[in-house]
């Protein structure tokens, strides 16, 4: 009689459960697929922890309950027999993340995010519903067509037009909404983790454009900035307009806490620059940007003051890695809010801005982090003091 | 900062295999369990944590797997219960099947310690600071783990 499991092999059992090289591969595509603006990928449990409550959120919203209460009435419109359809095809997946047949244009993202926040704010509503296919059935090659038993969505190679990207739109909000509304009759869901911030959308997104004026020196398009609310209060603001320089596509997010409405993070995102060679010379000037930083937290705080403040550089084998072509800058606040601010060094663009607590009381925090960051790379940081 | 495309396939080679076993263990499903996975990464990816060292590191990717995979436990969307034919694909023996099966059948509150003492060899002191527990309280989660997995071994037999 076996009365106890042997260590070892309880250790060899469980440990030979292992992740396929090509789920690894799967999931790590879709991880950038939803971390890219207006990232289209759907996934049928986020809508467990934060599609749905970004749902509940976006009709609860007190700023947005008017314009968005027609989005909730076209929702609500459809049949139960409808709800109850959907949410059993989504129940069939098979596959985590949708797929598309092709990549959505950078044209057609930002037309897709523009349509959404038409869409959320109940403006506009596709006239037809996307053609959704049996399992076996075949795609049609002009045609966007949804096989939901695979997550799969077809995209003709011609230009999406509106409707399509609407129908896209509006099918993914069905689908969570049916969810959503089937499992709250469950009683599958919490609605009480929604945080409600005491922070506006309207002020959150004028923090963040004054912001992004401060650091670019850009004219706001309205049309390309988007905003999405997090279950937890905050909002995560990003702009698709940066044009610094002629063709250049770049762009960046900001959060900002709902709760004290503090910029927590800024990261811009431009292949361009990233992808470059160019590194920090072994002759650096360390106060090249830091005017510039000083600046742009002036317009952005509203303070003046500054504590202290230090220069980092990473530097050594791993030039190749983006912080090795940055020259940060932490500048400390009389309250003791500690930014720092990354540009790249050869030309001054702000490609990282982070909230943190005092430097001068956490030092030691701050330090070992960037020395896990710097061996991560093979590469060593230098802090100095500015004075 | 920016996490490069390399940073995050080292991160998944270092840590997608702990994550996916510990979400099987958790959600008794592979589909989910990938999910969960995917999630792991995506708020690592919009969170952009630092960290102090390769551990602290490690336990921040083992406990926010856990929330999620809580999270997604408590809305119970699909396959509520165990489909142990999941886990047939991964085991070489009946030996390591029972073992498995006697663990995912174990109620949560045993088995995440157990997987984290036994697998991941966290101390008791670790596995409170995880698990917001008492390191007494984990102390008899482990013990009642333990017991219950010998149970079910002389049940079975």
């Amino acid at each position: 009689m076996k009365k106890w499991i042997d260590k070892d092999d309880f250790k060899n059992s469980v440990e030979s459960l292992q992740l396929s090289d090509e789920a690894k591969n799967r999931i790590l595509k879709a991880c950038y697929e939803r971390n890219r603006p207006r990232y289209f990928v759907t996934r049928r449990y986020q809508v467990a922890f934060t599609v749905l409550l970004l749902s509940i959120g976006v009709f609860c919203s007190p700023v947005a309950a008017n314009v968005r209460s027609s989005l909730k009435a076209w929702l609500d419109q459809m049949t139960q027999e409808k709800v109850q359809s959907i949410y059993n095809s989504v129940q069939k997946q098979t596959v985590g993340a949708a797929s598309t047949s092709r990549d959505f244009s950078d044209e057609e993202l930002l037309r897709k995010g523009q349509l959404e926040e038409l869409y959320k704010n109940g403006e506009l509503f596709p006239e037809k519903e996307v053609l959704v296919l049996d399992k076996g059935q075949g795609f049609k090659s002009d045609q966007v067509c949804y096989q939901s038993t695979n997550s799969f969505w077809f995209l003709p190679e011609s230009r999406l037009t509106d409707e399509d990207l609407l129908e896209i739109i509006d099918y993914e909000y069905k689908m969570n909404y049916c969810l959503a509304s089937v499992n709250e009759e469950k009683g599958l869901v919490e609605t009480n983790a929604v945080v409600n911030p005491s922070l506006s959308e309207e002020q959150a997104l004028q923090t963040a454009q004054e912001l992004i004026t401060a650091a670019y020196h850009v004219q706001i398009n309205r049309d390309r900035i988007f905003i999405e609310p997090y279950s937890n209060g905050n909002y995560e603001i990003k702009y698709l307009g940066l044009e610094l320089s002629e063709g250049s596509k770049a762009g960046c997010s900001i959060l900002i806490s709902g709760e004290d409405g503090k910029v927590q993070n800024l990261h811009y995102n431009d292949k361009k620059h990233t992808a470059v060679s160019n590194t920090i010379p072994d002759s650096i000037d360390q106060n090249v940007w830091y005017e510039k930083g000083k600046k742009i937290l002036s317009d952005m705080t509203g303070q003046d003051r500054i504590k202290s403040s230090w220069c980092l550089i990473y530097t050594g084998q791993g030039r190749t890695e983006e912080i090795t072509k940055r020259i940060y800058y932490l500048y400390e606040l009389e309250k003791g809010d500690t930014y720092t601010l990354g540009f790249l060094y050869s030309d001054g663009i702000l490609q990282t801005l982070t909230l943190g607590d005092s430097y001068l009381e956490n030092q030691e925090e701050y330090q070992t982090a960037w020395k896990f960051k710097a061996d991560r790379i093979d590469a060593t940081y230098e802090i100095k003091k500015i004075e | 900062m920016h996490t490069s495309k390399k940073d995050l396939e080292n991160l998944m080679e270092e840590y997608g295999n702990m994550l996916f076993r510990l979400n099987m263990i958790l959600l008794k499903n592979k589909q989910d369990a990938e999910d969960a996975v995917q999630e792991t990464f995506f708020r690592y990816l919009k969170k952009k944590p630092c960290f102090h060292d390769n551990e602290h590191e490690k336990a921040w990717f083992l406990k926010v797997a856990t929330n999620i995979c809580r999270d997604m436990r408590r809305f119970q969307l699909r396959h509520p219960t165990c489909d142990i034919d999941d886990y047939k694909e991964y085991l070489g023996t009946e030996d390591q099947k029972d073992s498995l099966e006697e663990l995912i059948e174990l109620p949560v509150k045993y088995k995440i310690p157990i997987y984290f003492h036994y697998i991941e060899g966290y101390s008791v002191k670790d596995i409170a600071e995880f698990t917001h527990c008492s390191e007494s309280a984990v102390k008899k989660q482990l013990q009642r783990g333990r017991e219950a997995l010998k149970l079910k071994y002389e049940e079975m037999d």
